[in-house]
């Protein structure tokens, strides 16, 4: 069966389902390995963090497109009740996924809004991690990381807890689940968040049963490779978190990940390279086993995470066509690798303030990088905010444009006497005080993806925390501190809709289609460090920033054409 | 030139500190010192933010916060967010310095007109590592406490005792808090050193589904539905929810669930791991 006819196939099957299934719970057809695989042949569902294990935030939809997205109405909203919607939800099958920040998950009509199911968990006392910032769908379970720091397996047709695990104590680790796991060949793949004094790692789950499969330590340790790079009183309480979502290649059966900075956050003495911080790696998904690295800031002391999503391209290059990764970092550049081995090919600049270092050589490596001191301020961009952090880009194949924010954030940064690392605790080494680029305003800009020629740009109220959706209508949306939602043109950046929420947008839209209808749902209710930098750089426009919601919306063209 | 905007944020950064210098020396001596450690501490962007602007955690200028309530948070932290409960992690001096510091925050940079001055930690804390016995006598042998602390939550291992146990709260999911357990360090030491040992603060149970699985572990819980059991046998506990309806038998005769000796600790290593373990006891 080709993958056409087998798109059909389930198509019919799944219309079948709906008949039989009028009233929840929906059992839909099971969301196997080889449909996450292939999501691109089902553009009606959303069924991975970034839409596709490539990362794209890519929807093939085009019923919405620059011509009518002006006539978008709300066609539903729900309110979790939660302060911030910061989790990208997921949608399958007519079923959404969303996740309220604090332990719940609740299962929704995604036509309609309607409540099938919501899960519960309880809130344990004492110190907890970061607010649930994602979910992954499959073999017929939800999976989610709590603030509890566990991971949890539902039953996807009623919400009932199927496997439970505490990865590490969160009021001792001061860590947490990273934004989303990635489910990669029957594993439930999951870093580590927090700007904390531990050692990261990167877990691997057996979906079905919860079984810790792999544990990659993000620092190796003592008689490992890269173990050598690290001071010998330093390396247990390093750092290195895996923060963010990684990507996936099925035909190579690699995740890719990528490495925050070592501790402290800013202004380490400590000397070397302190692998795999700043990293961008490779791990096989069966067993964990590092394939490549590429360190693209060694030894960095500026916090500039090499955390953020790796987005998997195929292209050619002198004529022969190579499987590549693209990865934006902090530290305001963007680089090129082959994801099969991980050679650098070359790096751009996503960010128009970069003074941390003087540029990039042949290897891709920092040239003449900025020095801290404790006498004196330091202009220092970009700033911890980095250029951009979690908020993350959108690549079309329609315009092969990659689309990415760039906060043009910069810090003045002075030394400051520190106690030691503790375990669990953040440690730092410096002091910020963050203000205004004195070179270029915050935006979202359209980068070709090979060559790195900036094609446009939009300048964003405030900055931008939302992630970026581009859909086959050569639409980009996203939503701002403000509280507006907003749709760009995909070649030209004009922003051509727009709607108030009633509280600003820190979350990723995504494009579904349920019954032939397109849906962009948008959450309201920002859960981000962006608020409170803005406050901080346009005090005039703080008190324009609504409260935090607590509601997504979900738009649609007019049910009948005004 | 320095631009206009930069100028201004960096006037308003030095605020607190120019006026916490017309405070009494005394004041102003312990708000400096806590502004250190708030930098290092409490500034990372996904908390207060440096000069506690806010990040992702809450902004702390000019909320007119009571001094009881910054006490309570720094000391006892919030409850169900990231904010730790500092009264654990700093001396009572830096405590109090970084309470000063804060509250010079939340009232416009006004100093507090006097030094911040803290009582007595509530008597339920857990023991404090330097307060330990540096030998307590297990049996015939000697552990030494801090060395059973650090095997314990030896955060180098992806497994060991802190995967399935917690002692005063801290560590893993399974059966009752160590710190609650009448034993004596020879008592901990039996079970921790042999293979299988049965306990009714870790009641084993075994159950049979209607696919033919046996699923054996440590029971946590039952209701009119499910039961729920940790299965230990990997390297971290999972705890999994097996419907009543999908039962067929239930054995919960009593046994052991955990081989201690697979962990490989050496002799002297589980009688550290003894000693820490009863000294830590509630009493």
């Amino acid at each position: 069966m080709g993958e056409k006819q087998r798109h059909y196939w389930r198509a019919a099957l799944a219309f079948m389902a709906c008949v039989a299934f009028l009233t929840p719970p929906v059992r839909a057809e099971e969301i196997t390995a080889e449909r996450l695989a292939h999501s691109e042949i089902e553009p009606d569902n959303w069924l991975t963090h970034f839409g596709n294990y490539e990362a794209w935030a890519y929807s093939a939809l085009e019923q919405i497109n620059r011509d009518n997205v002006k006539t978008l109405v709300p066609a539903w909203s729900f309110a979790t009740g939660q302060k911030g919607i910061n989790s990208t939800p997921l949608v399958a099958d007519g079923v959404m996924y969303l996740a309220a920040p604090q332990n719940q998950i609740f299962a929704l009509d995604a036509a309609t809004g309607e409540m099938l199911w919501t899960y519960v968990r309880e809130i344990p006392s004492g110190r907890t991690a970061r607010p649930t910032a994602g979910l992954a769908v499959g073999l017929g379970l939800v999976f989610f990381g709590t603030v509890d720091n566990h991971m949890v397996a539902l039953d996807a047709a009623n919400g009932r807890e199927v496997w439970d695990v505490q990865i590490e104590d969160p009021k001792q680790c001061g860590c947490g689940p990273s934004f989303a796991p990635l489910l990669a060949n029957g594993k439930v793949i999951v870093g580590v968040r927090g700007e904390v004094a531990h050692r990261s790692y990167i877990n691997a789950f057996d979906a079905k049963t919860g079984a810790l499969a792999w544990r990659w330590w993000a620092i190796p340790g003592p008689g490992e490779p890269g173990h050598e790079t690290w001071p010998e009183e330093l390396w247990e309480l390093g750092g290195a978190s895996t923060w963010y979502a990684g990507s996936y290649d099925p035909d190579l059966n690699l995740i890719y990940w990528g490495v925050g900075n070592p501790a402290p956050m800013l202004g380490g003495t400590l000397p070397g390279d302190k692998l795999y911080t700043n990293s961008l790696v490779a791990l096989d998904a069966d067993t964990g086993e590092l394939k490549w690295h590429f360190q693209e800031t060694p030894s960095d002391i500026f916090d500039l995470d090499s955390a953020t999503e790796p987005v998997l391209l195929d292209h050619e290059i002198d004529g022969k066509m190579r499987k590549l990764v693209l990865h934006p970092t902090k530290g305001g550049y963007t680089y090129i690798l082959d994801r099969e081995t991980g050679e650098f090919l070359k790096a751009y600049a996503h960010s128009q303030t970069i003074t941390w270092t003087e540029g990039l050589n042949e290897r891709g490596q920092p040239i003449n990088r900025q020095t801290l001191s404790h006498d004196e301020e330091t202009l220092v961009c970009p700033s911890v905010n980095g250029s951009r952090g979690a908020q993350h880009s959108a690549y079309s194949p329609r315009t092969g444009l990659w689309y990415t924010t760039s906060l043009e954030s910069c810090a003045m940064v002075k030394l400051i006497e520190s106690a030691g690392p503790r375990e669990g605790q953040f440690y730092n080494s410096a002091s910020l005080v963050a203000v205004l680029s004195p070179k270029a305003p915050p935006h979202i800009a359209a980068f070709d993806a090979m060559s790195g020629a900036r094609k446009w740009m939009f300048e964003t109220d405030l900055v931008n925390g939302s992630s970026l959706l581009t859909t086959g209508g050569d639409l980009i949306f996203g939503g701002d501190l403000l509280g507006r939602a907003w749709a760009l043109d995909a070649e030209t950046g004009d922003k051509i809709w727009s709607f108030n929420m009633g509280s600003g947008v820190t979350n990723a839209p995504i494009s579904y289609a349920v019954d032939g209808r397109q849906y962009i749902a948008i959450g309201s209710g920002p859960l981000s460090a962006s608020a409170g930098l803005s406050t901080r750089l346009w005090p005039e426009l703080a008190a324009q920033i609504p409260p935090t919601g607590s509601s997504i919306f979900v738009f649609a063209l007019p049910e009948t054409q005004p | 030139m320095m631009p206009r905007i930069l100028s201004v944020l960096l006037a308003l950064a030095s605020f607190p500190a120019m006026a916490a210098e017309q405070a009494s020396p005394g004041v102003a001596a312990q708000v400096a010192a806590g502004r250190l450690i708030f930098e290092t501490s409490c500034a990372s962007s996904m908390c207060h933010g440096s000069g506690g602007v806010g990040g992702e955690g809450p902004g702390l200028l000019d909320t007119n916060l009571s001094l009881s309530t910054v006490i309570g948070v720094v000391q006892r932290g919030r409850p169900g967010t990231p904010m730790a409960p500092f009264g654990e992690l700093l001396d009572p001096d830096m405590q109090a310095q970084v309470i000063a510091f804060v509250m010079s925050l939340t009232s416009g940079g006004r100093a507090p007109e006097q030094v911040v001055k803290l009582s007595a930690p509530p008597s339920d804390a857990a023991p404090s590592l330097s307060d330990l016995p540096e030998t307590v006598m297990v049996g015939d042998g000697e552990g030494r406490p801090v060395r059973g602390h650090a095997l314990f939550y030896d955060t180098s291992r992806v497994t060991g005792c802190r995967a399935c146990h917690r002692v005063y709260g801290n560590g893993g999911p399974v059966g009752i808090d160590l710190a609650d357990l009448a034993l004596s360090p020879l008592e901990i030491y039996a079970a921790a050193a042999a293979p299988k040992m049965a306990s009714d603060h870790f009641p084993r149970i075994e159950l049979t589904t209607s696919d033919g699985v046996t699923h054996e572990g440590v029971k946590h819980s039952e209701d009119h539905t499910v039961i729920r059991y940790f299965d230990v046998s990997t390297p971290l506990p999972v705890l999994r929810t097996i419907l009543l309806e999908d039962i067929t038998d239930v054995d919960e005769a009593p046994g052991g669930t955990f081989d201690h000796t697979a962990l490989g600790y050496s002799k002297q290593e589980v009688l550290d791991l003894a000693a820490f373990i009863h000294v830590m006891r509630r009493r």
